[in-house]
């Protein structure tokens, strides 16, 4: 992963809860208020989604609707082997930069 | 013109167009569509020109915090209708994400709903995702829109 694919502390909690299984934007903003007590407005999350797409780090697919959204339909987001190693860079270099730091 | 005559004709504009925007909202209660959005724009666009002018910025606040009210009184506390205006505000909302975001917040809408939060609550959930959503996705779309003409640079 080249230093322009680094990912920023947003971009890695979104991969992370990628990884456990494809998620629809709402879902992914639950788990992402849920993991680290933040809240990431819509708006700001399919923002991030589609230059994360763009950068290859996920996929979306179109789901279906249900009564709750009037028709509206869902998207689905999964990560992939770019996003896996991209997030799996991200942990490595949090361990270099912060593992040998006593705790404060 | 003096700025008492300034000040006149202002008020009967901005009041003109008040009511113009409180009459089109009364269609469906909550309607904040381009179309009815129109007198607004031009309201806003006409204080913008006169803003030079202290009476002018005066008129814009006092213009606002009326509209604002006019608004408010209009909203329909009626259950469902925090929907009708999330529909109603999607229109400002890029189409490639419309979809997405209007869904979404229907969902979030249902979800307080069960959980006991009064119109009100619900409505100001709404304005805010809304109000984030078009200030993150408009000019994404602008933007992307302008690369599609020129091409993006390298």
């Amino acid at each position: 992963v080249s230093k322009k694919k680094m990912l920023n502390n947003r971009e890695a909690v979104i991969l992370s809860i990628l990884v456990n299984g494809e998620r629809a934007g709402r879902d992914i903003r639950n788990e992402y208020r849920t993991r680290t007590e933040h809240q990431i407005p819509l708006g700001s999350l399919y923002t991030t989604l589609t230059r994360m797409e763009a950068s290859g780090f996920v996929t979306s697919k179109n789901g279906g609707t249900t009564p709750e959204r009037r028709g509206y339909p869902r998207k689905f987001f999964s990560i992939t082997g770019v996003g896996e190693r991209a997030l799996k860079t991200y942990q490595e270099f949090l361990a270099n930069a912060f593992g040998g730091i006593k705790s404060v | 013109v003096s700025d008492r005559g300034s000040f006149k004709w202002h008020f009967f504009i901005w009041a003109g167009l008040t009511i113009i925007f409180v009459w089109r909202c009364d269609g469906i209660r909550v309607d904040l569509s381009p179309l009815s959005m129109i007198p607004v724009i031009a309201w806003i666009i006409k204080d913008i020109i006169i803003a030079f002018s202290v009476i002018g910025l005066i008129d814009l606040i006092i213009g606002l915090f009326i509209l604002t009210c006019a608004m408010i009184a209009r909203i329909d506390q009626a259950e469902g209708s925090a929907e009708k205006c999330a529909v109603a505000l999607g229109w400002w909302i890029p189409r490639k994400y419309r979809g997405l975001v209007v869904g979404d917040i229907l969902e979030d809408c249902h979800e307080l709903r069960q959980g006991g939060s009064g119109e009100l609550r619900i409505y100001v959930h709404v304005l805010w995702q809304w109000a984030i959503a078009v200030g993150a996705l408009l000019p994404v779309a602008i933007i992307g829109t302008i690369w599609r003409f020129v091409g993006e640079p390298k």
